[in-house]
């Protein structure tokens, strides 16, 4: 959603601050949107796999 | 209010790799002198305030490769003013590369932002603190003689800024953000 102001100087003062936040510290990037749905199936995807990865671990200790 | 940072404006544009507050004071001290440059060279409040989102923007991405000179900081900021304005009368609209560069978000202009940028950009003009500086950076660029007095033939704002419709409600402003 794009931010609505009555304060403009103030609103452009946050945005610069910030982007020279993000410059200045890489690791501490908050992600601007919200995460969409390809990105929930990916991860969704990811998970399945690391548990069924883990699963099978467990079997093969199991078999031991 | 603020508190006054002794930083000359060079300093703190050097601080601001390792500090962002540092650029939030430089930008405080020159923001009403950049929005009166570009107030009184084109015809509307949205455009005058897209460019100098523009231009503090393309000083921040410059920031890393600033070199302290002995001239005021002022006049290299100017400088990035006058190529803003000059490709943007070249274009026919404010571009908003350095904004998209910084990933920044889009601001929403309300009816009493035209009113603050006004009246902000109007006081400005009437100290006409700048000046100095903007002549300089103009002779630097060869932009110098009647170019200062004339208005820029900029139509339309970047993606960057949108321009509430007059006249509606500040419910309807939100809507308005929400929907585009």
């Amino acid at each position: 959603m794009r931010e609505t102001t009555d304060d403009p100087l103030g609103a452009l003062e946050r945005e610069l601050v910030d982007a020279a936040r993000r410059r200045s510290e890489p690791w501490a990037v908050v992600p601007r949107r919200p995460p969409d749905r390809l990105d929930r199936v990916v991860a969704l995807a990811f998970a399945g796999f690391a548990v069924i990865l883990l699963c099978a671990v467990l079997v093969l200790l199991a078999g031991h | 209010m603020w508190e006054p940072d002794s930083r000359t404006d060079g300093e703190l544009l050097v601080a601001t790799t390792d500090d962002p507050q540092a650029f939030a004071i430089f930008y405080r001290r020159h923001v009403r002198g950049v929005l009166g440059f570009f107030r009184r060279r084109v015809l509307s409040a949205e455009i005058a305030f897209d460019l100098t989102a523009e231009t503090f923007a393309a000083a921040l991405e410059a920031s890393p490769r600033y070199m302290p000179r002995p001239e005021p900081a002022r006049g290299w900021l100017y400088g990035i003013a006058w190529n803003k304005l000059h490709e943007a009368g070249r274009q026919g609209c404010a571009e908003d590369t350095a904004r998209c560069n910084l990933g920044m978000a889009p601001i929403a202009l309300g009816n009493d932002s035209i009113a603050q940028i006004d009246a902000v950009a109007g006081a400005s003009a009437l100290l006409q603190r700048a000046v100095p500086d903007q002549r300089r950076a103009a002779s630097r660029r060869r932009l110098a003689g009647g170019a200062r007095d004339e208005v820029a033939a900029v139509t339309r704002c970047s993606p960057s800024i949108v321009p509430a419709p007059v006249g509606l409600s500040p419910q309807g402003r939100l809507e308005y953000a929400r929907n585009d």
